[in-house]
């Protein structure tokens, strides 16, 4: 599961920390949605982000990753 | 064995257990660096130093993730030395007394790896997995290739060069234990399951890959992608192992996962 969040609440997510150790990485979906994982939030003390909604993740279209 | 392990370990001891055997020095100074206080998990740490060194492969390693503690910061840690390649996590990787486990979506632990000091024909990367997950369980894949992919009933696997090799009829509900990549000489890899080969390769190695090792994901001159949902219990980086040592190895790693009641 996952939240998405606009691009501002990206930026202030960049280069934070969760739990004081591990970093946020916020990533694009398919549709190019900036999200942040379920996980995350659940280890985050920050209020805002425990009240994103959360919803299923559906990731890039799968490439080879061999080509 | 005992009386030998306990020699090893009286050679570097500080302290005695209340078990009245003595803790490796590097075994303290892990604890001490990442607050590790239970006495299940140290005993069992310090065994396996004191085993790894009497098998005389100790010195072969670079990184030692041995993913106790239960928490971040302690799976951060280099066992191998505590001062080098600290970890450092991203996305969402959970921590529990099994290890690590990646969510498959943007999940995955960086080495801080630096190859600079290494031996593209010699070098070995080891993954203790819990169970199938998806894509990859560590890999570097940027101009050269150390990896272990992993997909329904099959691997894709390689070590310094930019080939992988494919490996089918692996079934998920058997893919636990430790899996290591080994580039033994220029033009000969091998892939271990618990210290037996599982297939050999003759592709010439390269170069080294020119960014980090991840596990739980793959890196590249782009950042991280492919995320995996395996759960691992140990990592290591080193440089090649022979048979002898990788049984050595093998044994040691699975004493210290029983001891933790996680051995798979």
């Amino acid at each position: 599961m996952i939240a998405i969040l606009t691009l501002e609440q990206k930026n202030q997510l960049l280069g934070l920390t969760y739990d004081g150790v591990s970093f946020f990485n916020p990533i694009q979906d398919r549709n190019n949605n900036w999200v942040i994982s379920q996980e995350e939030i659940n280890q985050s003390s920050l209020q805002w982000l425990k009240e994103l909604p959360l919803i299923e993740y559906i990731g890039p279209v799968i490439e080879n990753p061999f080509i | 064995m005992y009386g030998v392990g306990f020699g090893i370990g009286a050679i570097g001891a500080t302290t005695k257990r209340s078990s009245g055997v003595a803790i490796d020095t590097d075994a303290q100074a892990f604890f001490t660096a990442y607050g590790i206080t239970d006495l299940t998990q140290k005993n069992a740490v310090n065994q396996l130093i004191v085993d790894l060194k009497a098998g005389n492969v100790w010195s072969g390693f670079s990184i030692i993730r041995p993913f106790v503690g239960g928490n971040s910061t302690a799976h951060a840690g280099n066992l191998k030395n505590v001062a080098t390649y600290q970890a450092t996590f991203y996305g969402g990787v959970t921590h529990d007394s099994n290890g690590i486990t990646g969510n498959g979506t943007n999940g995955y632990m960086a080495n801080n790896y630096d190859f600079s000091g290494a031996n593209k024909d010699s070098f070995s990367a080891g993954f203790y997995a819990r169970g199938a997950g998806t894509n990859f369980w560590f890999g570097a894949t940027q101009i050269s290739r150390v990896e272990i992919y992993n997909e329904a009933n099959l691997f894709y696997w390689t070590v310094t060069n930019d080939n992988e090799t494919l490996l089918t009829g692996q079934t998920n509900a058997n893919k636990k234990g430790l899996y290591v990549v080994d580039r033994d000489s220029s033009n000969s890899k091998k892939f271990y399951k618990n210290a037996s080969v599982i297939q050999s390769g003759t592709d010439v190695s390269t170069s080294f890959p020119s960014t980090d090792i991840f596990v739980l994901a793959r890196s590249t001159s782009s950042g991280a992608s492919f995320y995996s949902t395996a759960a691992c219990s140990f990592f290591f980086i080193g440089r090649s192992f022979n048979s002898s040592e990788q049984t050595i190895i093998n044994n040691a790693i699975t004493t210290f996962q029983t001891s933790l009641g996680r051995n798979v």
